[in-house]
């Protein structure tokens, strides 16, 4: 019973860590735009992100070693350093992003102001990092962000045309009224939200946190091949409501009532609800792992001491370092920037900077010297080098579509 | 048919494999694949550092080849990233003595709050972070 | 003398021709692992920068095909062991006439 029980809040994570602010509005710009031409992505990323963060959980499992560490273990002290600059400055914008969710949600909620709410939530994200247990904070916001299941249940009371929707997404056509830089463009962004480098950075950080040993590895795989994907199915729903409700409508997400605008429809006041403790939980628990993300990858490359094991004390730069990434977050959110849109943007660089985590990964994982007998199989090595194919070709188009498109405009 | 590509082809030519007969017993270590960048924990297990650079004995007639005197950590961006000699370069030392195991990472025998290295983490501890109400709770 | 000028240095054959860089530095340690830690040899290529760091002489052979570019790349790298380089000086590393190349590949016995 116990053991069934980690599974499923091992789940629970998985889905919390999937779907963050930057998946949910991505999803629903996408829906509202492109309907489900663009519910392919959403599958690609999932395979990549099971695959990724397995293998990272693997390496921390057998070996011990956290990704920045192996990071610039494999590529040097000079590669790592850009991939380091490249990946915090990713993790600080979506860290940006999420506290702006956080603040965002809770506006839906009670009409005040999100200026008011930004420091409350960041401060908030900071209690948790500074005091939770690790285990606890995985499971709590796990637990509530459960709630965007209500974009499914909304989905399903619209009563939409499956086939067609069904159809629209199995042979994907762009829009008469969309160029193909903008297809394109959202089809990276969407890439890089489902691979954002912070999932990985936690996700095997995690597993130190955890202790994770051999035994553990078996435990981790139940966990991100059925949380991944519950959170991609999540995703498509967000697009589909989109694409049921606002692309007719001709309404363009710029909001995040936009977002809920498909599930009130459905449901009311009652499913509004759900949807906010959701919105609030996913984007909260976001929060925690990018607030941590900045931290391990500075200690990690740095060889600092960190972890939420150890008491702050015993890990005085690790925390130091968190606390100035909240800060400077809450004083980007202040100047009164589009929080939705510094989510899309994240998203978008989030692309740029995946080859340079991703490639180490995977190199390490092949190395007996750390993984001894439990290197990667064939079918794994031949399926992420696929998806690094594709990571990589994201990479390179990412800011060239960006210029293209005008930024999706 | 010149010179130069006759000269590409040796090159090409795979060396002599590694002399197994060698009196020598012991580990070969790469220093860029084993050494640098690797984290390097005390005797508590606690991470110290990273492996920015080593310190080795200056080539001798005498002496034979050059010895590992220490780990440096500190400068990384002096040589490691600028490249070359940088004068003024300035070095936190582990002795190569207080090194107990080279494996995945290395581990020293000795405890990390001794270092000179640590410093930074042990004034940001004391000014800061242990001042902040729950700095010393143990989280789990 | 610090490893990381060492890294990179044009490496020199007696007759004064390049003969390419230092890529890395082999070191052996004692067994048992207490002990002075001696510089056994040193690796010449010629790229300034190896892949992975030298991920191709772990003795990992996946995954393919990335392991065996990587091995093709690294294809004329030699050791030369201590005994062999007769000078290093901060621009230039000069290697006794007739100094053995070795390959660069780690015996299974460290690995």
């Amino acid at each position: 019973m116990k053991r069934l029980l980690g599974v499923a809040l091992g789940i629970l994570t998985a889905i919390g860590g999937f779907l963050d602010i930057g998946d949910i509005v991505t999803n629903a710009v996408v829906g509202a735009r492109f309907g489900m031409s663009l519910a392919w992505v959403v599958v690609l990323g999932v395979v990549g992100i099971v695959l990724f963060a397995h293998m990272s959980g693997r390496v921390a499992a057998v070996s011990g070693r956290a990704t920045f560490e192996i990071i610039r273990e494999r590529l040097g002290a000079r590669v790592a350093l850009a991939n380091l600059v490249a990946s915090f400055l990713v993790t600080l914008l979506t860290l940006t992003a999420e506290v702006g969710g956080i603040a965002l949600a809770l506006q839906l909620a009670t009409a005040v102001e999100p200026r008011l709410w930004i420091p409350v939530a960041a401060f908030a994200v900071w209690l948790v990092v500074w005091r939770a247990g690790f285990k606890v904070m995985e499971n709590v916001t796990g637990l509530l962000g459960l709630a965007l299941v209500v974009f499914a249940v909304a989905l399903v009371q619209l009563g939409p045309d499956w086939s067609a929707l069904l159809q629209d997404a199995v042979a994907p056509a762009i829009p008469a009224q969309e160029h193909a830089s903008t297809y394109w463009y959202y089809a990276v962004a969407l890439f890089g939200a489902a691979m954002t480098p912070y999932e990985v950075f936690f996700f095997s950080s995690g597993g130190v946190e955890e202790g994770w040993t051999e035994k553990d590895v078996a435990q981790s795989r139940a966990d991100v091949l059925v949380g991944f994907p519950l959170g991609g199915v999540l995703s498509i729903a967000i697009a589909a409501c989109a694409a049921v409700v606002l692309l007719p409508a001709g309404i363009e997400v710029t909001s995040l009532s936009h977002v809920a605008l498909p599930v009130v429809t459905a449901g009311g006041v009652l499913m509004l609800a759900f949807l906010i403790v959701g919105v609030v939980a996913a984007t909260f628990g976001a929060a925690l792992e990018t607030a941590l993300s900045s931290g391990y990858m500075v200690a990690q490359y740095l060889g600092w001491s960190w972890g939420k094991f150890r008491r702050p004390a015993q890990a005085a730069r690790f925390h130091l370092t968190m606390i100035v990434a909240l800060l400077v977050g809450v004083g980007v959110l202040m100047t009164g920037v589009d929080a939705i849109k510094v989510t899309e943007y994240s998203v978008v660089f989030s692309a740029v900077a995946l080859p340079l985590t991703y490639l180490p990964i995977l190199v390490v994982a092949n190395d007996p010297q750390y993984m001894g007998d439990e290197v990667n199989g064939r079918v794994v090595n031949a399926l992420g080098q696929v998806v690094l194919v594709v990571v990589l070709a994201a990479s390179l188009a990412a800011i060239p579509l960006m210029l293209w498109s005008g930024a999706g405009a | 048919m010149n010179a130069a590509r006759r000269r590409e082809r040796a090159r090409r030519r795979p060396a002599a494999p590694y002399p197994l007969d060698e009196p020598s017993t012991g580990r070969l270590l790469d220093a860029r694949l084993h050494l640098l960048d690797r984290q390097v924990l005390d005797v508590d297990g606690t991470p110290v550092t990273v492996v920015d650079d080593v310190e080795l004995t200056d080539p001798g007639p005498d002496d034979g080849a050059p010895r590992v005197v220490a780990l440096l950590s500190g400068s990384v961006l002096n040589t490691r990233l600028l490249g070359g000699h940088q004068p003024g370069a300035r070095w936190y030392r582990i002795p190569w003595s207080a090194v107990r195991r080279v494996g995945v990472t290395l581990e020293l025998e000795v405890r990390g709050e001794e270092l000179d290295v640590t410093w930074t983490e042990r004034w940001l501890r004391d000014h800061l972070i242990a001042r902040i109400p729950g700095g010393r709770h143990d989280p789990r | 003398m610090i490893l990381g000028e060492l890294l990179g240095t044009p490496v020199h054959d007696a007759a004064g021709h390049r003969v390419g860089l230092v890529v890395d530095v082999r070191f052996l340690l004692p067994s048992g692992e207490r002990g002075p830690a001696r510089v056994h040899g040193v690796l010449v290529g010629d790229r300034r920068r190896v892949p992975f760091l030298g991920f191709e002489r772990s003795g990992a052979r996946s995954p393919w095909p990335v392991a065996q570019w990587l091995r093709r790349g690294n294809a004329g790298a030699f050791l030369v062991r201590w005994a062999d380089v007769v000078e290093v000086r901060p621009d230039r590393v000069v290697l006794a006439r007739g100094a053995r190349r070795w390959s660069t590949d780690l015996p299974e016995r460290s690995a």
